[in-house]
């Protein structure tokens, strides 16, 4: 948490303090209300029983739910493939960043260098993130589908049971690099240009540039994206929905598309939602610590920007 | 800079200010307007590919009917129709305020009636109508969906559902393009190969059926000359394949639901109606289970047929039925469609962006521009009313004769997996199916107001009149999934929808659907019957498994039976 | 901001390796978007013979587009009658993103504010709060969200998403947070000995000297909400959005469309073909794109973080 220097407006002074408090209000009642309490309920749920649709006690069994049955009355669940989507969210993490995060890097190393078209490569690159996912994702599967694959240009098919996980990874990856390249190269332009020619002068151009000096300043930018995807791993559906509709196959079906289109399905029904909100507390419990240790290890571990 | 900004703000502003009170006079709000003279009925639908042409008519029709009805100081009946295509709970559906509901794949249903939120329609189910020449809704039922739409609690049974429209996928074939080239058999089960006309259509076969000529209103020449057996129909795949057209085609971007729609079909020409339901039932006996031991298919001596046993099915064991021998049949069928690509259209059936909509319309432009003709189409029975526009352009530029009224396409028989099948069919000892995945039932919601729920039964019972029932036929193309098919004009229908009526008419019944509580609570998902019960052992599905993985029938017959029977069934 | 004006450096071999990724990207990109554009003013049946070649003249038709309009003109296209038609669903777009986009940027702005230049405890909580919620996922609170506003009598109403939407917590807080810290305490140090309140410090010191940013966030989060049409089906079914419109439209069940001009000759036009489908989709796209077009360096210049640091 941000150290509080002894400097600020308001020390001591109740006319600021007043305003203060008036401004704050709105909205720490909102955050309340709409963050604190929901999620109260959806915790509560999660430890609810449920009989004939009325709240009947207290249960571990949606917890249970994902560890031996698969089965809640009256509602069927796909569920059989938790372990599974697990394991697709675990790879799907590791590959958009083995290949997103250094191609990203790449990218804003160009721009920073101010290579020829630096500036209309930037923009290009921005353009898939302001537009929606879904017609992207219908122009691309027309394309790879009816022009590139099948025999078109390629033999290659994109979306057979065996290239499918590729070609949706792919799918995200190539239409990923727009907030990422943003971010790095604000970060990159603020390296003070005296530091760029001692290097220079020192003899470290090209790889040794990128390694020395521009990666450790990139860093704390590279450090943000891995922790918030890493966070959001379990909740991340890698465009499953967007792609596949409702009933993506188990190979690209990430705990994210699991849990998503099993809260679509529960609808507004509490007793349905239990297993859900039961496996969405698993997942926080779990991913925490580990977000935490992980920011351990990258402060430790990492490149530092001084 | 700094201005233009201050501008865009307070521009931006503006128009949020500004915003509200446009739209008060703009109505950016859904909802019709309620006609505070008259009492309203609140009706939901299921807004899925039947449209809602059917159900704005329905409604209409009833407010001219009602325009009498006297209730306090108001007079007439606003009907208020509300669609989408979420799918809710039993709790979901108690907190919506509609009277009367039109659901499709009742997931739910058992627990709505369970849990009290729909309401008892003995009242009409059970008294003869005198608007509907005085016969009762519930004697146009099979005991299947009487048993699967009623409840009992205590001592009372009661009826809360009706069967509303029915259908599934099977194979549309062009029958232009058969009688062209003449792909039908004759009495000696070779292929005539010579165009047919009206002098010379007497070269047919009687076909599956075994007759031919109309009787009781049925007309039994319909299928004359057409394949009865797997092995007739892939000669005659071959034989179109060779005359250059594409024999079979799906849509590949729904290939999945298609053929495994279609298989479900396969298996209930195979199994018939009563091995059929037990699928649903879980109670009967099965008399035609593969035998296998030491996971292997035990065959007879022919070392083709495989051998089969009887067996008692209940809610413990009936993970055996996915040994039905029509099972294993269609699966086989579906590795020789799909397994040699001499029987059908690999470049759209397997190609992801291929929607119906372009499949259908291939099918219909066939031979034109150049492309290549398809002689058949895996596809929904309401396929037709999908191909609307392309229907209506090439009537607008080619003549009414292109119309779905001039043009001439069939809803095709599936054939048997052997001759000695086919011969049970011919003779009548065996009748063709007529399976119905949708289950769309109509209810309407317990604890109404005195006037709404007299209200929501009246346009029931109205709705289930022969007239109307007619009129939805008329409408959509299509049937519901009860008896009232001779009250339905035939002069009015189009050729492809005469022959799925006649097919209808002369075929057993079954709707996927039953009382018993473990299927209801478990297994009853949207899915395939073949598909439903695994979890990708081999591949997702057998299609997949067919085409990418080239898994033979026989091997994913057996990791079928494995997985449902080890993994799944223990679980539930 | 991204400074464009020094010279270019020479190339490396890592750098050329780049250029042609790029160009590879963007060529892709470029090709993709201009294919389905092509493909959405093509005449719908003659794309199903060839989706790879652009339209020739003759080809080519802005039916499709007409057909999207004429779409919403339907009276039930929503599965009810009386729903709202184009301009309808211009206004509900309008206050779902730029008021939903408005109140989120100006309360995480007014958040961030307050938490960095007033250093009592409560701002460390908030500092705090932000920072775990980032984190922590939630999953499955629609139901008591909808449950929520049932209950408030805002569900199915315009301001169910903007009091949804009116939070402080997300990742702008932190570049809001960053931009307050970055603006020296001298100035408004300067302003108190004046005798200025903290209502004029705020309202004319500070927030001006972040308006850049303020805007940047405002236009991103506008985007988002345009785009976004899951929430709108949520919480306010009725007033629908042109997203809403737009994924409604892919499974069109009002049948086909009389198109005049086009259905003489072409007979009548489904909403489900790809090409139309594509038109929609370019409805949707074509305003962000202009408008992105227009503010670009806005949208791309001021955004920076500081890291999560604790």
């Amino acid at each position: 948490m941000q150290k509080a220097k002894k400097v600020g407006l308001g020390q001591n002074n109740a006319k600021s303090r007043l305003f203060y408090t008036l401004l704050v209000l709105l909205p720490s009642i909102q955050f309340l209300i709409f963050y604190v309490y929901v999620n109260f309920n959806t915790i509560i749920l999660a430890f609810t029983k449920f009989t004939l649709g009325e709240a009947d006690g207290f249960t571990f069994n949606n917890f249970k739910h994902w560890f031996t049955s698969k089965h809640v009355e009256g509602i069927a669940y796909n569920d059989s493939h938790l372990w599974g989507s697990v394991g697709v969210a675990l790879k799907s993490y590791v590959i958009s960043f083995c290949t997103g995060v250094p191609l990203g890097l790449f990218f804003s190393y160009y721009m920073f260098k101010k290579m020829p078209g630096a500036g209309a490569f930037r923009i290009l690159l921005f353009t898939p993130s302001i537009l929606s996912a879904t017609p992207l994702a219908i122009i691309f599967v027309q394309l790879t589908e009816s022009v590139i694959g099948n025999g078109g240009w390629l033999e290659f098919k994109f979306w057979s049971l065996d290239h499918q996980y590729f070609s949706m990874m792919f799918f995200c990856i190539f239409t990923s690099f727009g907030t990422s390249v943003l971010m790095y190269t604000n970060k990159m332009d603020s390296i003070a240009p005296e530091i760029i020619e001692s290097a220079h002068l020192d003899g470290a151009n090209g790889i040794k540039e990128f390694w020395y000096i521009v990666l450790p300043q990139a860093f704390s930018i590279v450090q943000v994206f891995l922790m918030t995807g890493f966070a959001g791993m379990f909740t991340n559906q890698y465009n499953a929905f967007t792609l596949f509709s409702w009933t993506p196959p188990d190979d690209v079906t990430t705990l994210g598309m699991l849990l998503w289109n099993g809260v679509r399905k529960a609808n507004e029904s509490q007793a349905a939602l239990g297993p859900y909100a039961a496996l969405g507390l698993l997942v926080t419990i779990v991913v925490v610590p580990l977000t935490f240790l992980l920011r351990w290890a990258l402060d430790k571990f990492g490149w530092k920007e001084e | 800079m700094r201005k233009n900004l201050t501008k865009a703000l307070a521009l931006a502003l503006c128009a949020l200010t500004a915003a509200p009170a446009v739209a008060c006079g703009g109505g950016g709000g859904g909802g019709v307007e309620v006609d505070e003279s008259k009492t309203q009925l609140y009706v939901y639908h299921y807004d899925a590919g039947y449209g809602n042409k059917w159900i704005n008519e329905l409604a209409r029709n009833f407010e001219t009917k009602m325009a009498g009805y006297v209730n306090g100081e108001k007079t007439g009946v606003q009907v208020i129709i509300s669609g989408d295509m979420t799918t809710r709970t039993a709790d979901g559906w108690r907190a919506e305020t509609y009277d009367v509901m039109f659901l499709e794949g009742p997931g739910e249903f058992y627990q709505m009636m369970r849990d009290g939120v729909v309401e008892n329609l003995d009242s009409i189910m059970k008294v003869p109508n005198a608007e509907d020449n005085n016969q009762k809704i519930e004697d146009k039922m099979t005991q299947q969906q009487k048993d699967a739409y009623t409840f009992t609690k205590g001592e009372e049974t009661h009826y809360y559902g009706i069967p509303h429209y029915a259908g599934h996928y099977g194979i549309i074939y062009n029958k232009e393009i058969f009688d062209e080239n003449g792909f039908y058999y004759d009495a000696d089960g070779n292929l005539i190969l010579e165009e047919i006309t009206d002098a010379n259509r007497d070269l047919l076969s009687y076909g599956p059926d075994g007759r031919t000529g109309v009787e009781n209103g049925i007309d039994y020449s319909l299928d004359d000359g057409l394949p009865t057996t797997y092995d007739e129909f892939f000669d005659l795949c071959i034989e179109i394949d060779a005359n250059g057209i594409d024999p079979v085609c799906t849509p590949g971007m729904y290939y999945e639901q298609h053929i495994m729609h279609c298989l479900d079909n396969l298996v209930a020409a195979h199994e018939g109606a009563a091995q059929m339901n037990l699928n649903f039932t879980f109670n009967g006996t099965a008399n035609d289970l593969v035998v296998i031991e030491d996971g292997e298919i035990v065959y007879e001596d022919d070392g083709v047929t495989p051998k089969t046993e009887s067996l008692d099915i209940n809610d413990d064991n009936a993970y055996n039925l996915s040994r039905q021998s029509g099972k294993f049949y269609a699966m086989q069928f579906m590795e020789r469609l799909l397994g040699e690509n001499d029987h059908y259209n690999e470049e759209d059936s397997l190609n992801k962006a291929v929607t119906h909509l372009e499949m259908q319309q291939k099918f219909l432009e066939n031979g034109t521009r150049g492309v290549k003709e398809n002689a058949m189409l895996i596809d929904g029975v309401w396929w037709q009313m999908e191909a609307d526009a392309t229907f209506d352009r090439m009537a607008r530029n080619l003549g009414e004769e292109y119309s779905k009224y001039g043009r001439d396409f069939a809803w095709m028989p599936l054939p048997q997996p052997t001759a000695e099948d086919a011969a049970k069919v011919a003779s009548g000892e065996k009748n063709s199916v007529y399976l119905d995945y949708l289950r769309a039932v109509a209810c309407v919601k317990a604890n109404l107001s005195d006037v709404s729920k007299e209200l929501a039964l009246g346009f029931l019972q109205y709705a289930y009149t022969d007239q109307s029932l007619a009129n939805f036929t008329y409408t959509t193309g299509t049937t519901i999934g009860v008896d009232y098919l001779d009250a339905v004009d035939r002069s009015r229908l189009t050729p492809y929808e005469k022959s799925l009526i006649n097919y209808i008419q002369k075929s057993d019944f079954v709707t996927e659907i039953s009382g018993n509580v473990k299927y209801l609570t478990s297994f009853q998902s949207y899915g395939s019957i073949v598909n439903k019960y695994t979890a990708g052992t081999l591949a997702k599905n057998i299609v997949d498994a067919i085409t990418d993985v080239e898994t033979t029938a026989e091997a994913y017959f057996l990791a079928n039976q494995t997985e449902y029977k080890n993994s799944l069934w223990s679980n539930k | 901001m991204f400074n464009l004006k020094r010279k270019h450096d020479k190339f490396s071999p890592l750098t050329v390796i780049m250029l042609l990724v790029l160009l590879i990207w963007c060529v892709a990109f470029i090709y993709m978007m201009l294919w389905a554009f092509m493909q959405s003013i093509k005449i719908e049946y003659e794309f199903s013979y060839d989706k790879e070649h652009f339209p020739k003249f003759d080809e080519m038709t802005i039916a499709n587009y007409k057909c999207v309009f004429m779409f919403a003109d339907i009276d039930n296209w929503m599965g009810e009658a009386g729903s709202p038609n184009f301009a309808g669903l211009i206004v509900n777009t309008i206050l779902y993103a730029v008021g939903g986009a408005f109140l989120n940027a100006a309360v995480t702005c007014l958040m961030a504010y307050l938490t960095a230049k007033y250093s009592y405890f409560y701002s460390k909580i908030i500092y705090g709060i932000v920072i775990v919620v980032m984190v922590v996922p939630v999953v499955g609170a629609q139901a008591s969200e909808i449950q929520l506003l049932r209950w408030l009598h805002l569900y199915d109403t315009r301001f169910a998403f903007m009091v949804l939407k009116a939070s402080f917590v997300g990742m702008y807080f932190l570049v809001f947070y960053a931009a307050f810290k970055s603006i020296p305490m001298t100035y408004s140090e300067a302003a108190m000995m004046d005798g200025a309140s903290d209502w004029c410090i705020m309202v004319k010191i500070c927030l001006p000297l972040v308006l850049n940013v303020f805007m940047t966030v405002f236009m991103i989060t506008f985007i988002q909400y345009w785009n976004d049409y899951q929430l709108a089906l949520l919480y306010m079914p009725h007033y629908p959005t042109l997203a809403y419109f737009i994924f409604k439209f892919k499974g069109a069940s009002t049948g086909a469309l009389e198109i005049p001009g086009y259905s003489e000759i072409h007979g009548t036009l489904d909403p489900r073909k790809i090409p139309v489908q594509l038109a929609a989709t370019f409805t949707l796209i074509f305003p962000i794109l202009l408008i992105f077009i227009a503010f670009h360096k806005r949208l791309m210049g001021n955004l920076s973080i500081g890291g999560i640091k604790g």
